[in-house]
């Protein structure tokens, strides 16, 4: 398989390790966390992620939605988000961003596996039909 | 989307009732439930559902995913499944018919409250970018 490089955002540190963990476990790599929106997008920019699991709560000005938003803007890279806050009013902003994915916390490993694999297949897909609509 | 309609793709009664309950409460409209693949497909047309919620492992010849690959090629449904079965070969076949969600069971109503909401609106995204 080729490498995957997962990049996680999330402000807790227990809980980004606990994630990195399971991602490995699942044949992942993690080239690094963020812990703010203002990191995720710096790292976004020189990691060269497949594929970003934001949290939405984060440290620092910005949340992950907001994160999301700028990224989305400056880079063609899927986004799953990964939080335990389902309110309405958070939905409605995370929806605008156009996610490949909603994970709720507590999750669970093949919550994660089957998420990122369905979300890595659809973007290329769409990468795809984006390139052939060009030519 | 409010009061979208979902049709519930789901052999086993008791659990399809379940999913159609939570459905319910969460202001979606269940116009039927239907326990096979084929059933699934004939009732398409005249159901027009807003969403499919797919069980994979089913009764009959066809399982959600050969279902969802008819469905993928012939309307413009979105589909989400939702199966206790995330094996690397079942998962590799579903990614293929580019599902807007997988649920794990067992799942929280949250959890279907979420991927609705996302596929519904990306959904209609996707049909916006194709025109």
């Amino acid at each position: 398989m080729e490498e995957i490089k997962v990049l996680v955002v999330e402000d807790e540190n227990i809980i980004a390790l606990n994630i990195k963990n399971k991602l490995k476990k699942l044949g992942y790599t993690v080239p690094s966390i963020a812990s703010s929106g203002e990191e995720a997008i710096k790292k976004a920019d020189i990691t060269f992620p497949d594929l970003i699991l934001m949290d939405i709560m984060l440290k620092g000005d910005m949340d992950g939605v907001e994160a999301a938003e700028q990224i989305r803007e400056k880079f063609d890279i899927p986004i799953i988000y990964l939080t335990a806050y389902s309110d309405d009013k958070i939905l409605e902003r995370a929806k605008l961003t156009e996610p490949y994915g909603y994970i709720l916390k507590p999750f669970k490993e093949n919550d994660l596996r089957t998420s990122i694999e369905i979300a890595l297949h659809k973007h290329k897909m769409e990468k795809k039909m984006k390139e052939k609509n060009r030519v | 989307m409010e009061n979208a309609r979902i049709m519930v793709v789901e052999d086993e009664g008791a659990i399809a009732l379940n999913i159609k309950h939570r459905l319910e409460k969460l202001g979606y409209s269940v116009p039927s439930i239907v326990s096979t693949g084929e059933e699934a497909i004939e009732k398409i047309d005249e159901m027009i559902p807003d969403l499919i919620l797919m069980d994979i492992m089913l009764k009959g010849e066809m399982d959600g995913v050969d279902t969802a690959n008819v469905i993928h090629d012939n309307f413009d449904i979105p589909i989400i499944y939702l199966t206790a079965y995330t094996d690397e070969n079942l998962l590799n076949r579903a990614k293929m018919t580019e599902p807007y969600g997988y649920i794990v069971k067992p799942f929280k109503e949250n959890d279907l409250r979420t991927n609705i909401k996302m596929a519904l609106y990306r959904h209609g995204i996707d049909k916006k970018k194709r025109v």
